[in-house]
């Protein structure tokens, strides 16, 4: 069942032709276009974690802002639960950590999530019991009493994400919820990222990093100057393209290797292991059989898939 | 409405954490103190340069704190996309804008208090000083009039000597609801440095607008004896300033119908209300803060 659709999406900017200054004059003339985002079609399900990929200036950070209501499209139209956008009962089920976020930096960090707690009406007791637990979840129990200005770049992203989760939604939406952390920050997204799709939460992020991607996505869109490339699981946009199977064996003389090797687009010896590369599954399936007949034993046999990071470029280039 | 008070509090927590705020009120502080010592050196009513000066200053620093404090708020919140995480939540953004409005109109109403309670000290110190009978010590005087003041703002006419103080103030009040609400609107679409600008002109327009409407009828009596003496339709005697003016005494608020007030309770110590003044003030405030929300409703964040 898909919890979030969109409908031939679009958002056009008007901005400044001419922004100058003469000293004191200032000159603006508006009237260029951009087109940020154009015809997108999407169908988010639930219960997976979908990623919005794509470069700098895709239209991921406007995707997701039309859909907050932070926004409004150009044309075309958007669902989330089956209901139009800005329906209070959809706001109460979702949560939403943007990019690079900036918040009340007077508050205390339990101040501010009892405050977002407020927004979502849910009562004084039960405000403090999430409160406490959320911290806890995001690692920030010891900084409940230091003002937001206090925080470090991570600990404001997990205080962050701990807001997106106040009201304990069904779909949480992160933007680049990675941006700025370091390997051991990142992991921690990751890992609670998937912690909420054990709970059966969908979630929509966008991102440019894109092995994290890789490793949590059920499946992803890549969107480039506004435009959708492709859209599909990680399986069957990558599994098209095995580039080449790495097979081990062991146990087989050097004549037999010799007397192959010119068939093979590489061939290593390590630590009496040979390490053969083929681009062709005729190959391998020949080499397997041909190395159990000659007494040969086989230690792997690895098919390499092109990674997201080689299809995305392919697909970014052709465009 | 819980949304809506939830915003208010956080606003008000923001502003009164705010160092421009303390900056102002340090100020007008200093200034209705200092209201005593001028008084020594007029020929006129100590009570009523006191009094004059006091509500002066309660106005107009209530006033720069609507305008100092209020129009970089909502300014604030897009700037530092703070708005982005609010409006994902279960309100309305016309909550958020009444909730932003009613924060700050707390904060300037809080000073106005602390302002007051000064204010009244002053006067009922300059009182006891000027009574013969009223022979204690320096610290038992100042004592009592601190008592004085904070006990006034509750019991308003307690004492006959500033029982006209808490009705004028309920009127400032008032006006600076209406001053807050466009420091707000101008807020929801504009650069604080230029919602400043828009702010102050209103509310010097707005004191102004009585006499912009005594000049419109100058000009429609030059108009009249014009049409008069050249036989031509009035309408056509007409001048352009004339036009502009009073389009202009019709688009400002008429803060004037406050300042009488003050100009009542200085010189005759009595409070007569114009009876359409508060409704008055309550609809223009309401229209400003539909027309700020109308604005809001449709604005693309950056």
């Amino acid at each position: 069942m898909s919890v979030i659709e969109t409908h031939g999406l679009s958002k056009v900017y008007v901005r400044d032709v001419i922004d100058t200054e003469y000293g004191r004059l200032r000159i603006r003339f508006k009237g260029r276009t951009t087109v940020a985002l154009e015809d997108l079609n999407l169908e988010v399900n639930q219960g997976e974690i979908f990623g919005l990929l794509g470069p700098n200036g895709a239209g991921k950070t406007t995707t997701i802002k039309i859909l907050m209501g932070i926004h409004f499209a150009s044309s075309g139209t958007a669902k989330i639960m089956g209901r139009p956008l800005g329906d209070r009962q959809v706001k109460s089920r979702i949560g939403f950590l943007p990019e690079n976020p900036y918040f009340y930096d007077y508050l205390k960090g339990w101040e501010f999530l009892d405050f977002y707690g407020q927004l979502y009406g849910i009562d004084k007791r039960s405000r403090r019991a999430k409160v406490e637990e959320l911290l806890a979840l995001v690692g920030l129990s010891h900084a409940a009493n230091i003002p937001l200005r206090g925080y470090s770049k991570g600990m404001n992203q997990r205080i962050g994400l701990a807001q997106a989760l106040m009201n304990d939604p069904d779909i949480v939406f992160l933007d680049e919820p990675q941006s700025g952390l370091d390997p051991l920050g990142r992991k921690e997204v990751r890992d609670l990222i998937l912690g909420l799709r054990k709970q059966g939460k969908t979630v929509f992020f966008s991102s440019h990093i894109l092995s994290d991607a890789e490793m949590i996505c059920d499946r992803v869109a890549i969107l480039y100057r506004g435009h959708l490339r492709s859209v599909g699981r990680l399986s069957e946009l990558l599994s098209s393209s095995v580039t080449e199977w790495e097979v081990v064996i062991r146990d087989v003389s050097d004549e037999f290797i010799e007397s192959r090797r010119d068939r093979f687009d590489r061939v290593e010896h390590v630590e009496g292991e040979w390490w053969l590369i083929s681009k062709s599954q005729e190959l391998t399936d020949t080499i397997i059989n041909e190395t159990v007949g000659a007494g040969g034993k086989l230690v792997a046999l690895t098919p390499r898939r092109q990674s997201l990071e080689d299809y995305f470029i392919r697909e970014v280039k052709g465009s | 409405m819980k949304e809506i008070v939830a915003i208010a509090l956080n606003t008000f927590k923001e502003a009164i954490r705010n160092r421009i705020l303390y900056f102002i009120l340090v100020f007008a502080v200093i200034l209705i103190l200092l209201s005593g010592v001028l008084s020594e050196l007029t020929y006129a009513d100590r009570g009523k340069i006191i009094m004059s000066f006091g509500f002066t200053a309660i106005n107009v620093f209530a006033a720069a704190i609507a305008v100092f404090v209020g129009v970089s708020l909502v300014y604030n919140e897009l700037e530092k996309r703070t708005i982005y995480t609010i409006v994902s939540k279960p309100i309305g953004r016309w909550q958020f804008l009444l909730g932003k409005y009613f924060g700050l109109l707390l904060t300037v109403w809080v000073n106005i208090v602390v302002m007051t309670v000064v204010f009244l000290t002053m006067v009922h110190y300059y009182v006891m000083v000027a009574d013969p009978t009223w022979h204690h010590a320096w610290f038992m005087t100042v004592g009592r009039a601190v008592g004085r003041g904070l006990v006034t703002p509750f019991w308003w006419n307690l004492y006959p000597e500033t029982s006209v103080v808490m009705p004028v103030i309920a009127v400032t009040m008032l006006e600076m609801a209406m001053v807050t609400a466009f420091a707000v609107l101008f807020s929801s679409f504009s650069t604080p440095v230029l919602s400043m600008m828009f702010t102050v002109m209103l509310f010097v327009a707005g004191r102004l607008n009585e006499d912009i409407v005594r000049f419109c009828v100058t000009l429609q009596d030059r108009a009249l004896k014009a049409a008069l003496a050249n036989q031509t339709p009035y309408t056509h005697e007409l001048s352009p300033a004339y036009h502009f003016a009073n389009w202009a005494a019709h688009v400002t608020p008429n803060l004037g119908v406050f300042h009488k007030v003050v100009e009542q309770a200085v010189f005759e110590h009595k409070v007569n209300l114009w009876h359409w003044s508060i409704p008055y003030g309550i609809l223009y405030t309401i229209a400003v803060l539909a027309l700020a929300i109308v604005i809001f409703q449709r604005r693309n964040f950056k």
